[in-house]
């Protein structure tokens, strides 16, 4: 591909973030309103009394948290095959939102262990595997600070976002490759819901994700902005080099 | 009810922070583009 055409394909990618901005926006604070609302009024749960409304925020943010990773690792494969600059861009704000994501599901769950199991954290095949998952893409993230600019480091950061990607099934399914040693809940089934708890928890997981949304379009456009910014100021301090080796052949 | 609180308090809090912190370097970094 040609570096106009890729220009081109930043561009759209740019553009199509700042149109999305507003629409996303207020779709997320639609959703947020109806989902506190849903949630306050969600009946109590008999077994683990008001607690038990952690349902509603805690699985969304996982799902949220998935979606950034998956998206990470979709971005890097558009940029190994595509080379164009703009999935590297997409690959790397998915990375970040998916990583404060999957820090909030991190933070929110081991509310909800204390509040029922009388400990902050257990050492399940579950949790556990949430947290390697974290340490995945928070080290993909480091690399990307470090190497900025450098597109080698780019490439090899699509390969690694694509192989970090191996450990969401295996989260998915630690409950069950844990068999019956596990202290997580079960994935929810289908009526594993009881009765007035599948709105708030549908609303949570609409709220979440538009909140992944909205802000994964507000980084991909930072993200846009200060590559044009890079580039300007590398273009200027090339012209200010030509202009001072001009004055030295003089 | 102080755990649900904490839950739901911790998550909206941080993702208004990011989100402002989106916002706020969006127009730093297209007043600096401006500028030149």
């Amino acid at each position: 591909m040609g570096s106009t055409a890729r220009a081109a394909g930043d561009a759209a990618v740019d553009r199509l973030a700042a149109r999305l901005r507003a629409p996303t926006g207020w779709l997320l604070a639609g959703l947020t309103g109806a989902w506190l609302v849903a949630v306050v009024r969600a009946p109590e749960d008999a077994v683990q009394g008001v607690i038990q409304k952690i349902l509603y925020v805690h699985p969304p943010l996982a799902f949220a948290a998935y979606l950034g990773f998956g998206l990470t690792a979709v971005g890097g494969a558009l940029y190994l095959w595509r080379g164009d600059d703009a999935w590297d861009r997409l690959a790397r704000s998915a990375a970040e939102v998916g990583v404060l994501f999957c820090t909030l599901m991190l933070v929110t769950g081991p509310i909800w262990a204390r509040g029922t199991w009388g400990r902050w954290w257990s050492w399940d095949l579950r949790l556990t595997l949430t947290l390697l998952l974290w340490f995945v893409y928070l080290a993909y993230l480091l690399l990307r600070s470090f190497t900025e600019g450098s597109e080698r480091a780019a490439r090899f950061a699509a390969v690694y976002g694509i192989a970090g990607l191996a450990v969401i099934p295996l989260n998915y399914f630690a409950i069950d490759l844990a068999g019956g040693r596990a202290i997580h809940p079960e994935n929810l089934g289908s009526g594993s819901l009881g009765a007035g708890m599948g709105l708030p928890f549908l609303m949570g997981v609409l709220a979440t994700l538009a909140a992944f949304v909205h802000l994964l379009v507000r980084r991909v456009e930072v993200e846009g902005l200060r590559t044009r910014l890079a580039e300007r100021l590398a273009a200027e301090r090339d012209r200010a080099g030509h202009e001072e080796g001009g004055r030295w052949a003089m | 009810m102080g755990y649900v609180i904490a839950a739901y308090g911790v998550t909206l809090a941080t993702l208004v922070a990011y989100l402002g912190h989106l916002v706020r370097e969006r127009r730093r970094l297209a007043r600096e583009l401006d500028a030149g």
